[in-house]
């Protein structure tokens, strides 16, 4: 594995200048943060992340720190990678925020390259969706309602097949 | 690495295909149509209004690749309600890429997904995941075939008896395992199509919901304790049921006895019939369900599956599983399973063919020059060209090259495989 101990901490700077220090075995669940110590080695200098806020960096980290056995996935043609739809227990409790919160960590782990983050994250707001009526839909993320009446109808028809289920 | 000869059988008939989907009761569905969530309506295009920004709302923070990604994880019905919500949104979900690209390389499984309705359960993501990976997921050997219920590639052999592929219909899933109305709306489920299926042995003519058998297990330990428990607890349904059923009898007989004479009276043809407020009690629901057989299973095995063909990410290509043809050169005329005859359904990539050919007995066994297998081969020959394989299923022969290039049969007549296949046919 890698030259350094396995206790070695890094240090991150989010976007509004809080130092936070984490493991690196956390902290290289993200591919960014990996790549970066692997490119630049580690210095023992502080990381920026300048697009992500503490709150937000904290809970990010909470994750990774709970994750952080996890086998790494092996990227996109990974085979043995099986489909769940439903997610784990302990994730969907993590992923129990108010809903600006759901996509701020959506966004950090797109930024930091966290790819089962982002899927867990996608999953939660597929899951908002899911089962919902347009109606409903739009009450939930607060969508306003661009049809005129006819086309209402219009797409009422259109999705009749859906119904009967 | 070795050069042979292998076939693809189209086992559409065996299965779900879409030419059972003419038979289902989907009226919007347009045979032969690049398949969309529904046929688009020309003339009817909303526009962005007099609106500046498109959408205001929550979903708006999320970059278009990650709403693309969100879209990905709902079943098609969600998403055909997602569609509803505002313009931007549709147009969004119509063009997403991956519709082009399923309808391109697997139209006929999103068309038989509407028809079974399993839409209301499968993702894209679950799709397209099983779209760009050839293995079964019980054995990992190639599986050219589609699980619905759980959106699963599955190969030939574990399709048989796998209990992880087996199906069942809903009613008898109720019934045996006393399933109660919401873990059964919980479940998974599509509906049968009507049809031939397993080389016309089970023919179809009823249209019900039909479930996973594992989904079942699993629902039924959730609610009971354990699956003894659960089949424990319908035994005491039933008989409870036949139980009150009896006593409604016996109270239709007594009231029908006291007013005799009112009857006779009233309806003097009483004797061939009840009169309205008489009625005899029906039997209860599912008292016409009986115990699961291990032969059931066997009867609806196929009608939850269908052809998948495997996208090659890297090479950009569809690849299509075939057999190798001295494997299954031994194949009794028939498709009926028997446990040593595994390996001859097995399929390969084409790439993988060569590397087959190299090690298969059965191709070594027909190019020996060993007397006593040339005269079971002439006797596999016989069955062979009555039947043809697979039990009459038509398919394509291709001579495979040691580098997995296909060839046509008849430019390959030149290897000695084939001079002997043609010189004991004739004989």
């Amino acid at each position: 594995m890698s030259s350094g101990t396995p206790s070695s901490t890094i240090t991150l700077t989010s976007s509004d200048g809080v130092d936070v220090t984490v493991e690196r075995q956390v902290a290289e669940r993200s591919v960014l943060i990996k790549n970066m110590l692997e490119d630049l080695g580690d210095s023992g200098e502080a990381i920026p992340v300048p697009n992500v806020n503490e709150a937000v960096l904290k809970k990010v980290i909470e994750w990774c720190t709970h994750h952080k056995l996890d086998p790494p996935s092996a990227g996109d043609d990974d085979d043995s990678r099986r489909k769940t739809t439903d997610i784990d227990e302990w994730d969907q409790k993590f992923m129990q925020v108010d809903q600006e919160m759901l996509f701020e960590i959506i966004l950090a782990a797109n930024y930091l390259d966290i790819k089962a983050l982002l899927d867990v994250g996608c999953k939660t707001v597929a899951n908002m969706i899911k089962g919902k009526s347009p109606e409903e839909i739009r009450k939930t993320f607060n969508i306003q309602n661009d049809f005129t009446p006819e086309e209402e109808d219009q797409i009422r028809r259109e999705n009749e097949w859906a119904e009967d289920r | 690495m070795a050069s042979g000869y292998a076939f693809k059988a189209p086992l559409g008939s065996l299965m779900l295909s879409p030419a059972k989907i003419q038979y289902a009761r989907c009226d919007h569905f347009v045979p032969n149509k690049p398949y969309n969530l529904l046929p688009r309506d020309k003339d009817f295009e909303p526009k962005a209004k007099d609106r500046g920004a498109p959408v205001v709302c929550a979903l708006d923070q999320l970059p278009l690749e990650l709403l693309e990604n969100v879209f990905m994880h709902l079943d098609l019905v969600s998403l055909a309600a997602a569609r509803g919500v505002s313009p931007v949104i549709r147009e969004f979900i119509d063009n997403l890429p991956v519709w082009k690209h399923l309808n391109k390389h697997a139209k006929d499984i999103l068309e038989i997904i509407h028809a079974t309705k399993a839409c209301a359960f499968i993702t894209l993501n679950d799709l397209l995941m099983e779209l760009h990976q050839p293995y079964c997921r019980n054995c990992g050997k190639i599986g050219p075939f589609l699980f619905l219920p759980t959106c699963s590639r599955c190969c030939f052999d574990c399709l048989q008896d796998n209990p992880q592929f087996t199906l069942m219909p809903l009613f008898h899933a109720e019934i045996n395992y006393a399933l109660s109305r919401q873990s059964i709306n919980a479940l998974p489920k599509l509906r049968s199509l009507t049809g031939e299926y397993d080389i016309a042995t089970t023919r179809v003519t009823w249209d019900k919901w039909m479930v996973s058998y594992q989904a079942v297990l699993k629902a039924a330990t959730q609610e009971h304790g354990s699956v003894a428990k659960a089949i424990q607890a319908s035994e005491v349904q039933r008989q409870d049921r036949e139980k009150a059923y009896h006593d409604a009898i016996a109270k239709w007989v007594t009231k029908m006895a006291e007013r005799r004479d009112e009857i006779a009276s009233n309806y003097p043809f009483a004797l061939s019939g009840s009169p309205p407020s008489l009625h005899k009690p029906r039997r209860p629901r599912g008292s016409g369900v009986q115990p699961l057989r291990p032969e059931d299973f066997r009867r609806w095995r196929f009608m939850g599956v269908a052809e998948l063909p495997y996208y090659n990410v890297k090479s950009k290509s569809v690849e299509v599983p075939m057999y190798c043809f001295a494997c299954n050169f031994h194949l009794k005329p028939t498709i009926n399973f028997c446990p040593h005859l595994r390996r001859f359904y097995e399929a390969f990539l084409p790439s993988q063919v060569p590397g087959h050919f190299a090690k298969c007995i059965s191709a070594k066994s027909i190019l020996g020059n060993d007397n006593a297998k040339r005269e079971n081969l002439r006797e596999a020959i016989k069955n062979y060209v009555e039947y043809k394989s697979w039990g009459g299923i038509p398919s394509s022969h291709f001579f495979v090259t040691e580098k997995g290039k296909l060839e046509d049969v008849q430019k390959a007549e030149s290897c000695s495989e084939w001079k002997l296949f043609d010189k004991l046919t004739k004989a």
